[in-house]
């Protein structure tokens, strides 16, 4: 048996013998919420053998035992259409089993509350394996919300296997499933399994329902009028234009004054270190590691803020499922459906939860290429770097018409992020897979509802505390490396005056540090690469800093300005100029770099996370592989481009 | 148009199933033959009994047979026979389908309603004649005639259109069927 389980992948060598429960559903029916709560995130992931669809495993503690669990791809039923879907055939497949996976002990079924009439079919199909079940029913808050009903006792006596609600964020209703798992050896079985013949099993399931006495109301009178304007397929594409119009106007207006009150912070703190920290080389770091470099990026805390606020708004409005629903047409186009949209949409947040949100797709080539295209979306990593380069490229009072120029830019930025994404997942979904059909995509519109004022705050707590421990661990570590990298060797007076360094002026003293620093011949090391682009040394350390996280490069500027002008670093990058080469003299952050820089970030996968997870997701190297270099490509041929046409109108 | 039916099991009785259905335009009462191949599996022993009531169909299965076994093919067929009401012969049986309705809702919701507030319920017949018991935290509780009135009466209802309530005092309730029905 081992010898299988190491080609599958070698996640279920520790975990022979013991009892595995698999876990079944629909997409979207909060499977993979249940398995993240069930095991505590402590997953271990791998391949089945022969695909490239991932496998999660992990193990949960029942009182005494420890149990496998094991999240199943999504599925509708069990007629594949998918490799996903037939993974789950070939796992649940008792009779004619092949060796290569090991059949679960016992299936937790999941069903949306808001779906049974569709989810009951997979139930009636999963019946028939004889495995010992237990139906996990999940949005049960939702259908309340909708004023239906469902009395789970009689849905348990009408399908014959117990039913356990649970309510995602609520405990009490994972302990009561950790109970009932406890117990799968006396769960009840069906005394006669359901039927098998496609109007059978739809009789079957009005029957079931009706003894249930479920019902689930049409949405509202009001939902269905505003769905006809903003679903219209010319009306509401305009008006969801204009929502993220509006959407990016806002966070420059609104986060400005707030951004400026936390830069002033930083910069009192800036003065107290000076006035008190008599150490030099201390009052160096803090000042120009800590202040400089963390502080420029803390500035951006209330943009961040902002922008999870108004997501969490759209979300909780019911208005992100009908953008989705929008850009489905779209993305038929370029061969996707609308599910990638929705993986694509959450990339803004962040590229992880985006390709994580990729396994809602039925088709390994579907997320493969929609893996390809996620990095591309602006995620919020990059807000800080456009911010800041937008900011030096216009300035606060330049209007396009009546609206902030910088705003307008934000927007096209993200618009073209956008694009960008899924032009890429387009190409790749037509190279891994011509003429295959689309295959049918559900979609359910929530009622339109005010949002809740907890769920807005949990969603931007989330990524707030996400950013500020980003901020705290990995961007403070790259920072005080290469503040390290930046101040040595460390130079003896009579060096300093060798050189015909003025010892007495700080100012010349530290510009020469620096300029002879570790990171300086690193960066110089790198010009080649970069020259065509205009980036000099500074922003090349700044690059290759950007790919622990890339809101170092705003932190690794920031650095490096205030160690050049310690008086005044907010304005020392505007006037630096490139101080070597054949353009030397030239000011740095000019319109032509600034827009290679952004060019650059836009499309370069500078993020090793998400590398990492796109390597969980693939389960090999090779795609990650693929996505880093073809991405680097484009961000250096788009940014020459870019540079040289903005060169040539400026 | 296909029956909507399913199968649910009757606790204490591995051999019986209660097919929950529409009955409509069969008559209620206890099954002396029935329609095509469910009437052939009567005939042949298969079946041992059945019950036709307002809301399903109670079958009992010779010994020695399993549901899991005959449970599809049976299924088939009383969907079959349900789509005939006019072949159908049944004598009249009010006593035992209250008793079997009542058990039955004992044995679920209404049983759960009770036993949650700390009382206990039971039900025994006399010939036509079903009277519902309360025991433990309900036996003296005021309320108990007018929450167990509620439950248990709309239920039976919906299962029983023509049910009579002939008295209730003390934590008894006495029910029947109108003859009508029989």
């Amino acid at each position: 048996m081992s010898g299988h389980h190491q080609h599958g992948g070698g996640t279920a060598e520790a975990n022979v013998g013991l009892t595995r429960f698999a876990v079944v559903g629909s997409p979207n029916s909060g499977k993979t919420t249940l398995f993240n709560a069930m095991t505590g995130l402590h997953a271990k992931t791998g391949n089945y053998p022969g695909v490239t669809v991932a496998r999660f495993e992990g193990r949960v503690r029942l009182g005494e035992q420890t149990v496998v669990l094991e999240d199943l791809p999504g599925t509708y039923s069990l007629d594949p259409i998918s490799p996903d879907e037939q993974i789950v055939v070939d796992v649940l497949d008792t009779e004619h089993h092949n060796t290569r996976v090991d059949v679960p002990d016992a299936l937790l079924v999941m069903l949306n509350a808001t779906t049974l009439r569709r989810s009951l079919g997979l139930l009636a199909q999963l019946l028939q394996t004889g495995l010992p079940s237990c139906v996990v029913l999940t949005f049960t808050d939702d259908l309340a919300r909708r004023r239906g009903s469902l009395d789970v006792a009689a849905l348990s006596r009408a399908i014959g296997v117990p039913v356990v609600p649970v309510v995602a964020g609520h405990r009490d209703g994972v302990e009561a499933l950790r109970e009932a798992m406890a117990e799968h050896r006396s769960w009840a079985t069906p005394v006669v399994l359901p039927p098998t013949d496609t109007a059978e099993v739809t009789a079957w399931v009005d029957s079931v329902l009706a003894a249930a006495d479920y019902s689930l109301p049409d949405l509202d009178h009001r939902t269905r009028r505003i769905d006809a304007v903003l679903l219209h397929p010319v009306a509401g594409t305009v008006i969801f234009l204009l929502t993220m119009f509006v959407f990016f106007q806002t966070i420059f207006t609104v986060a400005a004054p707030l951004q400026d009150l936390v830069g002033q912070f930083f910069g009192w703190l800036g003065e107290l270190v000076a006035a008190h920290v008599h150490i030099g080389w201390l009052s160096a770091f803090l000042s120009e590691a800590v202040i400089g470099g963390l502080g420029s990026v803390l500035v951006f805390v209330p943009q961040i803020v902002l922008l999870f606020i108004l997501i969490a708004l759209l979300e909780g409005t019911g208005y992100l499922a009908r953008a989705a629903f929008l850009m489905d047409r779209v993305m038929a186009r370029a061969g996707l459906e609308g599910r990638a949209f929705v993986a694509l949409l959450s990339s803004v947040a962040c590229a992880i939860p985006g390709i994580m949100a990729t396994r809602s797709l039925p088709s390994a080539n579907d997320r493969l290429a929609t893996m390809m295209g996620a990095p591309l979306m602006t995620c919020s990593a990059r807000l800080p770097v456009y911010i800041l380069l937008v900011s030096m490229l216009l300035s606060a009072d330049q209007r396009v018409g009546p609206f902030s120029a910088r705003g307008v830019v934000m927007f096209v930025l993200y618009l073209l992020g956008a694009v960008a994404a899924m032009t890429a997942a387009a190409f790749f979904k037509r190279l891994t897979s011509r003429g295959v059909p689309l295959l049918p995509f559900y979609m359910e519109m929530p009622p339109y509802q005010i949002p809740r004022l907890r769920t807005v705050a949990a969603e931007v707590w989330t990524a707030a505390s996400a950013f500020l421990r980003k901020v705290s661990s990995i961007i403070l570590a790259t920072t005080v490396l290469l503040w390290v990298l930046l101040n040595l060797p460390l130079r003896h007076d009579a060096e300093l005056a060798a050189a015909g360094v003025d010892t007495s002026n700080e100012a010349a003293v530290s510009a020469y540090v620096l300029d002879h620093s570790y990171a300086a011949s690193v960066g110089r090391g790198i010009e080649p690469l970069f020259e065509p682009l205009g980036f000099d040394w500074r922003i090349n350390i700044g690059i290759l800093s950007s790919l622990a996280a890339r809101e170092t490069f705003v932190a690794t500027l920031g650095q490096v300005a205030a160690a050049q002008t310690p008086e005044d670093p907010a304005s020392s990058l505007r006037t630096m100029r490139v101080q070597s080469g054949p353009s030397a003299g030239r000011i740095l952050f000019d319109a032509p770099t600034i827009a290679a820089l952004l060019v650059f970030f836009m499309f370069a996968l500078q993020c090793m996370s998400t590398v990492g997870v796109m390597r969980r997701e693939t389960g090999s190297w090779r795609w990650p592989a693929i996505a880093w270099m073809y991405m680097f490509v484009l961000a250096w041929v788009l940014a020459f481009v870019t540079r040289t046409a903005v060169a040539a109108v400026w | 148009m296909v029956i909507a039916l399913h199968a649910e099991r009757v606790s204490g009785e591995p051999h019986a199933v209660r097919w929950v259905a529409a009955t409509d335009g069969v008559p209620a009462g206890r099954v002396v033959s029935a329609p095509g191949d469910l009437g052939r599996r009567f005939a042949d022993g298969t079946l041992a009994a059945g019950l036709v009531e307002h809301t399903g169909v109670w079958l009992w299965l010779r010994d020695g047979l399993s549901w899991r076994d005959e449970g599809p093919a049976i299924q088939t067929a009383l969907r079959a026979a349900l789509a005939e009401p006019g072949g159908w012969v049944v004598e009249p049986a009010p006593g035992e389908i209250l008793e079997r309705v009542t058990l039955d809702l004992l044995d679920g919701s209404v049983g759960d309603f009770v036993r949650s507030h700390g009382g206990s319920v039971a039900a025994e017949r006399d010939g036509d004649v079903v009277t519902v018991k309360l025991g433990g935290a309900c036996e003296h509780c005021p309320a108990a005639e007018h929450t167990l009135h509620q439950r248990l009466i709309g239920e039976l209802r919906r299962r029983c259109p023509d049910l009579v309530e002939l008295d209730s005092r003390g934590g008894r309730l006495n029910l029947s069927l109108s003859p009508a029905s029989g």
